[in-house]
C-alpha cells in the first residue's frame, strides 16, 4: 500500500516537473505566435453613377504583430468590366491631388442594373476581385425643414429634416441620407462661401450613423412604400441669406456597401471600449479586403 | 363505423375484464434511510416472482401494483443492504421501507442509473452523480464543487479556466434549468465562476439531463440540473464540516420531533479579506497613508425543514441565501471612496407531498427566487465647516420570480407511469439601469438611467407516460407552454419521445426526440467575464428561443463493473440570442436593451463515448466527446456562420479514485480540452472613405486602419489540459470520524489561457526619430498549480 502511494506521489511530481521546465518556470503570461499571416491586396473603389473620374485605392494587409505599412501598392493592375467587357482600366495617377490612387475616366460607362466586376492583381499578391451592380438612381419626393420641432436630451431644440421617397418594391435596397450646407459670411468688403456637411443625427432606431455617408438605412420594414425619413442636425438648416442653401442627397447603395459602413461604424465606436463585443468588418473583396461598391444619388437643393 | 364502434366496445370490456377477473392490489410507501431517514431516490422495489418493479420518485414514494399472490419484494440501493420481504397481497397495503447502509461497501458509484442497469433504462444522455462521489474528486483549494465534476463527463464543457459555467451539448449556461429543490438558480457561480454556490454538504444528490428531455422539463434549452438539499436527520442530531485554506464550513442536522420533523443548517464563509486584513493594516500604518480595507468574501446559507403530519401529508420548506462581495474603500483626511461589486440568489420553496392514494402522488411548491448584482462606486467628502458633498453611482440588474408548480405521478401498473403537472411563473426583470445621486453645494443629482423593470408571465402543463412493453420501452408526453408578456402571448407545444429496444445480450439501443422553448434570455458579453449579466424576457421583438434535439445511443453493462455508453446527438438551436457586434452592455445605458442585440440559429452536433468502472478498489471514469457548435446571425459576421466561442472538438475526462486501504483514498481527474474559438485582430488594412460632396463629386478620407481576424471567432486559444489530484487520510474520532484531504490542482503547472491580451512594443529609432508600435499577443492564465489542504469531520 505505502508503495502505492509513494507512486501516486512520485507520478504527479514528475508530472509537475516535466511540464513546468520551460521559460519562466513562475510567469502566468505566456507570449503567443500568431499564425503566419500572408499579405493580400486591400482595395477601396466606390463608384457613383455621375462620377466622371473613377477613383480607387490599391493597398495590402499586414500582420498585426508587424510593423504598420501604410504604403499603397504601386505596380497594380486594375480592371473594371461590364457585363463581362474590360470598360476601364485604372492607372495610377501619382500627380493627382487625391494621392496614391487609381484612376480612369468615368463618364458614360455606368447604367443602372448593370453588371460591374472590378480585378486587381499585383505582383506577389493574388488576384482579388467584387461584382456589383449599378443601383437605379432614386428620387426624392419630397424634403421639408421644420426648424426646431425635436427636443433633444438636454433639452434644447433641434430643427428637422424629413426627406420621403417611394421605395422600390420587391427587391431589396439600401440608402444613405445626407446633407449639405452652403454657409456665407460677408467680411465688409466680399461675401465668402464655404460648403460643408450637415451632420445628420436621428432618433430613429433604424436609421443607422455611418462614417462618411451620412445615414443609412435598409428597406426591410418598409419595402415598397412611400418612406418618411426623419434625421435631425445641431446646425440651423435654414439658410440665413439668399447665397446660403441646403442639398439634401439620396443615395441609391449596394447591399455590401450598407454592411460594411455599418460594421465600420461599429468597429470605429467599439475601438477602445473593453466592454465592446468584438466587431468584423465586412468588405466584398474576394480574395482580399476592402470593398467595391456603386451607388446612384439624387441631389435636391431645398427652397425655403 | 360500426366496426370502429365494435372494436372499441370489445377493447373496453376486455379492460375491464381484466379488472374484475385478475384482482390486483399496490403495494406503496416511502423508501428511507434507516440512520437518518433521508428519502431515498430512485430505489428499487422489484418482485422476483412476476419480474415487475418500481423506482422511488424524487421524495422516495413507490408504488407497484400486482396480481393477488404472494409477492417476494426485493428492495435495493446502492450503497445500502438490499432487503428482501415476503408477503402475501391481498389488499392494498402501505409498506415504508428502512434500508440500512452497507458499512462495508468501499466505493460509491457514479452511474447514469444507480439502481437499473444503463440498458434498462429507457432514459438517455442523463447522469446522476452520488454526493459521496463528488466529495472524491479532487477540488480547486479543496473546495468540493459540483459543478467542476459535471465538467468532467461527456457532452458538458468549461467555459474557461476554473469557470462554474456549464455548456451543455453546445448550448449556452443560461439554456441550463438548474433547480435546487424545485427552485431555478439564475446564478450558480461565487468568485467570477470559479466556485459553484453549491455547498456539497447541504446536497443530497444531482441529476442532470443533457437530452431526451421528458415532458415534465421545460423552459430552458440545453439541460435540466437538479440539486436536491438533505432533508435532516430524522432520528439523531448529527454535524459535519471543513476548514479549508479559503474557507470553512458547517452543517447541523437532526430532529425538531422524533420522526416528525427534522431540520437541517449548513453555512459556508470564505475568509481570504480577515486573512488579508492584518497586512493591509499594517501596510497601511507604514506607508503612513489613509485607511485601506478590502472587503472580498461569499458566503452560502442552506436551510431546510421537513415535518411529516401523517404517512399521506408531509412539508417541506427550505431556504438558500448566498452573496460574493467584493469592495473597497480608502479614506483619508475627510475624503472616502468606496466601490465594489455585490451579487447573490435568494432561493425558497415550500413544498407539500401528498399521497392521494397508493397510486397517486401529487407534490405542490411555491418558489421565490431573486439574483441581484449590484456594481458601485461612492465618493464623499466631509470637511469643517464646509458642506457634505456626496456622489454615487450604482449599477443594478438581476431577476426575481415567484411560481407555483403541481406535479402527480399517477402508478397504475408496472407497465405504465403516468406523470401530469403544470406551473405558473411570474418574472420581474431588473435589465440593468444606473443609479445617480450626488449631494453637493452646487450639484444635485437624483436619477436612474437605463432599462426600467419589466413582467411576465409563463405557463407550463405536461403529461407523460412511461411505458413497458417487453423489450421495448417508451417515454412519450407533451410540453404545452405559454409566455404573456406586455400584450404579447407565446405559446408553444412540444413533444417529447424516448424509446429504448434491448438487443440479445443486453445491447440497449436508445433513441430520443425533443423539443424545447425558452422564454428568457441571458445577454452574456464575450468581452467580459464578469457576472454582469442580464435576464431579460422574450418580447415583441425577441422572439422565444426554441431548439429540437435528436439523440441516438447504445449502452450496455459489462461483468457487473463496466458501463459503456455512446450517444451521438443533433441540436438545432432558433433565436438565440446575442449580443450585437460592437454592443456594449454598460456603455451606453440610455439605449433599449433590446436595441443592443440580435437573434440567429444554431447548430451543434457530435459523440459522446463513456467507459465507467463502478465496482471495485478502483473506480472512475474515461469519457470523450467529438463535437462541432455553429452560430449564424444575420447581423454578425456579415450574415456567413462561425464556431461558437466554446465550440470544441475534443474534449477529454479521465478520472480515477482508488481506496488504497479503509483509511486512505486517493483520486486523480486529468482533462483536455481544444483551445476556446475567440476573434483576435491578426492583420490589418488601411482602407480610403468616399464621402460625396455638396455636388455629388467625391471626397476621400485617408488614413482608417482596420484590424481584423477575417472572420468571427476563426482564432483559437492554446488548448486547454490539466490534472488534480488529492489524497485523503481518514482517521475515526470517539466523536465521530476526522479526515486530512490534501490536494493540487493543476499539478503539472499547465498554463491554460483565460483570456488573450494584446500589448503594443513600443520601438524608436534614434536616426530617423520615428516611434513605431507593433502589437504583441499574450495568452494570461490565472490559476498556477494550487495545493491545497482540508480537515474535514463528522459527528
Amino acid at each position: 500500500m505505502q508503495r502505492n502511494i509513494f507512486s501516486f506521489f512520485c507520478s504527479a511530481t514528475i508530472a509537475f516537473l516535466l511540464a513546468s521546465c520551460n521559460g519562466d518556470k513562475f510567469s502566468q503570461v505566456v507570449e503567443i505566435d500568431l499564425p503566419e499571416h500572408t499579405p493580400v491586396l486591400s482595395v477601396s473603389a466606390e463608384f457613383s453613377s455621375v462620377d466622371s473620374l473613377l477613383t480607387a485605392f490599391v493597398y495590402h494587409t499586414y500582420a498585426t504583430n508587424e510593423k504598420p505599412d501604410s504604403t499603397n501598392v504601386a505596380n497594380a493592375t486594375v480592371k473594371l468590366y461590364k457585363d463581362g467587357e474590360l470598360v476601364r482600366e485604372l492607372v495610377l495617377n501619382q500627380f493627382s491631388f487625391i494621392k496614391d490612387s487609381y484612376q480612369a475616366e468615368g463618364a458614360g460607362i455606368f447604367s443602372a442594373g448593370g453588371s460591374y466586376r472590378l480585378e486587381v492583381s499585383a505582383p506577389g499578391f493574388a488576384t482579388v476581385f467584387a461584382e456589383q451592380k449599378m443601383p437605379r438612381k432614386v428620387e426624392i419626393a419630397e424634403v421639408t425643414v421644420k426648424p426646431e420641432s425635436v427636443p433633444d436630451i438636454d433639452g434644447s431644440r433641434l430643427d428637422e429634416l424629413i426627406v420621403e421617397f417611394d421605395d422600390p418594391a420587391g427587391e431589396e435596397n439600401y440608402y444613405a441620407l445626407d446633407a449639405f450646407q452652403t454657409f456665407c459670411y460677408f467680411d465688409g468688403v466680399d461675401t465668402f462661401c464655404y460648403n460643408q456637411s450637415a451632420y445628420l443625427d436621428s432618433f430613429d432606431p433604424l436609421l443607422e450613423y455611418s462614417p462618411t455617408s451620412g445615414l443609412i438605412i435598409s428597406d426591410k420594414t418598409f419595402d415598397g412604400k412611400r418612406v418618411v425619413l426623419r434625421a435631425t442636425s445641431y446646425n440651423s438648416l435654414q439658410p440665413s441669406s439668399p447665397d446660403e442653401r441646403l442639398v439634401v442627397q439620396l443615395v441609391h447603395i449596394s447591399k455590401e456597401k450598407y454592411f460594411y459602413l455599418r460594421s465600420l461604424s461599429q468597429y470605429q465606436d467599439a475601438d477602445g471600449n473593453p466592454f465592446a463585443e468584438p466587431v468584423t468588418v465586412q468588405g466584398n473583396i474576394e480574395g482580399g479586403v476592402g470593398l467595391f461598391a456603386l451607388e446612384a444619388v439624387d441631389t435636391l437643393q431645398v427652397r425655403f | 363505423m360500426s366496426h370502429v364502434f365494435r372494436t372499441a366496445t370489445l377493447l373496453i370490456f376486455s379492460m375491464l375484464s381484466l379488472s374484475v377477473f385478475a384482482q390486483k392490489y399496490t403495494i406503496s410507501g416511502y423508501i428511507e434511510d434507516s440512520d437518518t431517514g433521508e428519502k431515498l431516490i430512485a430505489a428499487n422495489a422489484f418482485d422476483l416472482r412476476t419480474a415487475s418493479g418500481a423506482v422511488s420518485n424524487t421524495y422516495g414514494f413507490y408504488s407497484l401494483t400486482l396480481p393477488k399472490d404472494s409477492v417476494h419484494l426485493e428492495i435495493s440501493y446502492i450503497g445500502y443492504e438490499t432487503q428482501r420481504l415476503d408477503l402475501y397481497l391481498d389488499k392494498n397495503t402501505t409498506l415504508n421501507i428502512k434500508l440500512g447502509s452497507s458499512i462495508e461497501l468501499a466505493v460509491v458509484e457514479v452511474s447514469a442509473s444507480r439502481q437499473a442497469r444503463i440498458e434498462e433504462e429507457v432514459q438517455m444522455s442523463r447522469v446522476d452523480i452520488p454526493i459521496e462521489q463528488i466529495k472524491k474528486i479532487p477540488a480547486l483549494l479543496g473546495e468540493v464543487d459540483v459543478l467542476k465534476v459535471l465538467q468532467l463527463l461527456p457532452g458538458v464543457q468549461s467555459g474557461g479556466e476554473g469557470q462554474s459555467g456549464l455548456y451543455v451539448r453546445g448550448g449556452s449556461p443560461d439554456q441550463n434549468l438548474v433547480l435546487l429543490d424545485g427552485v431555478p438558480v439564475y446564478n450558480v457561480s461565487h468568485v467570477l465562476g470559479i466556485f459553484s454556490v453549491f455547498n456539497a454538504d447541504a446536497i443530497k444528490n444531482v441529476t442532470l439531463t443533457k437530452g431526451g428531455f421528458p415532458a415534465r422539463y421545460g423552459g430552458r434549452l440545453s439541460s435540466v440540473l437538479e440539486i436536491n438539499m438533505k432533508e435532516g436527520n430524522m432520528n439523531e442530531v448529527h454535524g459535519e464540516g471543513s476548514v479549508g485554506l479559503i474557507s470553512s464550513k458547517l452543517t447541523l442536522e437532526g430532529p425538531i420531533w422524533k420522526d416528525k420533523t427534522s431540520f437541517i443548517v449548513s453555512g459556508r464563509r470564505t475568509y481570504v479579506d480577515l486573512l488579508m486584513a492584518p497586512f493591509i493594516k499594517a501596510a497601511n500604518a507604514a506607508e503612513d497613508g489613509g485607511d485601506f480595507k478590502v472587503k472580498l468574501f461569499f458566503y452560502d446559507l442552506n436551510a431546510k425543514i421537513n415535518h411529516k403530519f401523517n404517512d399521506k401529508h408531509r412539508l417541506y420548506l427550505s431556504a438558500y441565501s448566498g452573496s460574493d462581495v467584493f469592495g473597497t474603500e480608502f479614506k483619508d483626511d475627510g475624503d472616502s471612496f468606496e466601490g465594489g461589486l455585490d451579487w447573490g440568489n435568494l432561493i425558497s420553496a415550500a413544498r407539500w407531498n401528498w399521497q392521494i392514494n397508493p397510486k397517486t402522488f401529487a407534490n405542490t411548491t411555491l418558489t421565490y427566487t431573486n439574483y441581484q448584482i449590484d456594481i458601485g462606486t461612492g465618493f464623499s467628502s466631509k470637511r469643517p465647516n464646509e458642506p457634505t458633498e456626496r456622489f454615487s453611482a450604482k449599477y443594478i440588474s438581476g431577476i426575481e420570480d415567484i411560481g407555483l408548480k403541481f406535479d402527480l405521478d399517477h402508478i397504475p401498473s408496472p407497465k405504465h407511469y403516468l406523470r401530469f403537472g403544470g406551473a405558473a411563473t411570474h418574472h420581474t426583470y431588473k435589465p440593468g439601469a444606473l443609479a445617480l445621486k450626488s449631494t453637493a453645494e452646487d450639484f444635485n443629482l437624483d436619477t436612474l438611467i437605463g432599462s426600467q423593470n419589466a413582467n411576465s408571465l409563463e405557463f407550463a402543463m405536461y403529461a407523460e407516460d412511461d411505458i413497458s412493453l417487453g423489450a421495448l420501452k417508451a417515454n412519450v408526453g407533451v410540453h404545452l407552454s405559454g409566455f404573456a408578456v406586455d400584450d404579447k402571448f407565446y405559446p408553444s407545444v412540444q413533444p417529447r419521445l424516448g424509446l429504448r429496444y434491448l438487443l440479445p445480450k443486453n445491447v440497449a439501443l436508445k433513441a430520443s426526440f425533443a423539443t424545447m422553448t425558452q422564454f428568457i434570455n441571458l445577454l452574456t458579453s464575450e468581452a467580459l467575464s464578469l457576472p454582469t449579466d442580464l435576464w431579460v424576457p422574450s418580447t415583441e421583438r425577441v422572439k422565444p428561443q426554441q431548439s429540437w434535439q435528436v439523440a441516438l445511443g447504445a449502452a450496455k453493462t459489462v461483468r457487473e463493473e463496466y458501463e459503456f455508453s455512446i450517444e451521438a446527438y443533433y441540436k438545432s438551436l432558433k433565436n438565440v440570442v446575442s449580443f450585437r457586434e460592437g454592443a456594449s452592455f454598460l456603455l451606453g445605458l440610455e439605449n433599449d436593451w433590446q436595441d443592443k442585440v440580435t437573434q440567429g440559429r444554431g447548430e451543434t452536433y457530435g459523440a459522446e463515448f463513456f467507459i465507467q468502472k463502478k465496482k471495485g478498489r478502483t473506480t472512475g471514469w474515461i469519457g470523450y466527446t467529438l463535437s462541432w457548435n455553429w452560430r449564424q446571425f444575420d447581423d454578425i459576421n456579415g450574415g456567413k456562420r462561425y464556431p461558437f466561442r466554446y465550440d470544441r472538438r475534443h474534449d477529454i475526462s479521465v478520472v480515477v479514485s482508488h481506496d488504497f486501504s479503509k483509511k486512505i483514498s486517493g483520486s486523480l481527474a486529468w482533462v483536455y480540452g481544444t483551445g476556446n474559438a475567440v476573434t483576435l485582430e491578426v492583420f490589418q488594412f488601411n482602407n480610403v472613405l468616399r464621402s460625396n460632396g455638396e455636388s455629388g463629386q467625391p471626397e476621400y478620407y485617408y488614413g482608417n486602419t482596420v484590424g481584423t481576424s477575417g472572420d468571427k471567432n476563426s482564432f483559437r486559444m492554446s488548448d486547454y489540459h490539466r490534472l488534480d489530484a488529492s489524497i485523503e487520510f481518514k482517521k475515526k474520532k470517539k466523536w465521530g470520524q476526522a479526515a486530512w484531504v490534501l490536494g493540487v490542482y493543476n499539478a503539472y503547472w499547465n498554463r491554460n489561457p483565460y483570456f488573450i491580451l494584446a500589448d503594443e512594443d513600443y520601438s524608436y529609432d534614434p536616426v530617423t526619430g520615428v516611434e513605431t508600435s507593433t502589437t504583441k499577443f499574450k495568452e494570461i492564465s490565472i490559476l498556477p498549480i494550487i495545493p491545497s489542504i482540508a480537515y474535514n469531520f463528522k459527528f
